[in-house]
């Protein structure tokens, strides 16, 4: 009788859904599933013992990033690296008793987080409108052109919609806040 | 920077939030990061624990306005880790930080005590 060790799960977050994306990789630590490596929505697993991890992610996407210094700070507050997504980074620590482990821990630099999102998908959407007005103006409208068109309005909408919740996310923190210090 | 001119750049830095105030305070001797999050715990009595994610931020924002520098990587167990230190400008804000929450406090204090002999 052999049990599998591994798993891959494909699975879908939008960008301002990373709340919900941890609290699902704890729930399958719980159930001896740990998080092994990332790709774009290949989710690996490996089997384990079932224990309390508490997942966060960080988004990091500054061209003067240094990784080694970044880790380091993470490593020394006791949180494991477990992998990359992009610009998406993932760490893990035992969940314990106390207070839950936040890597974030006041206002500003959560907002600071979810900006650089928004900054890097607002660039991402300038490039993909000026790419499909680039079509229209250029090509004859034959049917691969159409198709190619389609497919990039629709991730320019849902691109707008992610855009959209992560403004009212960010909003939402701020209000959290007001009239403290964060 | 003439001693004027960084006691007036300072005050442009005030209020600091809670978590800039402690890493600030914190670097009145050079330290590393880990080094960093310790001493907060310790000067806020346990109260507050500043994450790495925020820590990181935070570094880089206070050595973009002046007010931390970088000084030598230290080794220790098998890894280095970079020290930071205040610059004089930094020593200003948590001076005139230090004299703006000791002047409120007492102010509250007083407030307090004449509210409590009503």
């Amino acid at each position: 009788m052999s049990e599998k060790n591994s798993k891959i799960v494909i699975r879908f977050f939008g960008a301002w859904n990373d709340r919900k994306e941890e609290n699902w990789l704890r729930g399958l630590a719980l159930k001896g599933w740990h998080l092994e490596s990332i790709a774009v929505v290949f989710y690996k697993f490996r089997r384990g013992e079932p224990a309390d991890y508490t997942y966060r992610l960080d988004f990091q996407s500054s061209g003067k990033f240094d990784r080694r210094e970044y880790l380091g700070l993470f490593r020394d507050a006791g949180w494991d690296f477990v992998g990359r997504n992009g610009a998406w980074y993932y760490f893990r620590t035992p969940t314990g008793k106390g207070a839950v482990p936040e890597i974030h821990t006041d206002t500003p630099s959560r907002v600071a987080k979810y900006r650089r999102l928004l900054l890097l998908l607002v660039l991402f959407m300038v490039v993909l409108f000026n790419n499909t007005f680039n079509i229209i103006g250029s090509r004859a409208y034959s049917g691969f052109w159409i198709v190619i068109q389609v497919i990039q309005g629709a991730i320019f909408l849902f691109m707008i919609y992610a855009v959209i919740r992560l403004a009212l996310l960010i909003s939402k923190l701020k209000k959290e806040t007001i009239g403290r210090e964060g | 920077m003439t001693e004027s001119e960084i006691e007036s750049k300072a005050g442009s830095f005030i209020p600091l939030t809670e978590t800039m105030f402690l890493i600030l305070l914190s670097l009145l001797e050079s330290r590393h990061g880990y080094g960093i999050m310790q001493d907060a715990v310790r000067l806020s009595q346990g109260r507050v624990k500043i994450g790495p994610g925020t820590l990181y931020g935070a570094l880089n924002v206070l050595v973009k306005q002046g007010l931390i520098e970088r000084r030598d990587e230290q080794e220790s167990e098998g890894e280095r880790r970079k020290i930071y230190g205040l610059t004089p400008l930094g020593a200003a804000v948590v001076r005139i930080e230090c004299d703006r929450l000791e002047n409120l406090a007492a102010s509250a204090r007083l407030a307090l005590n004449c509210n409590a002999k009503d």
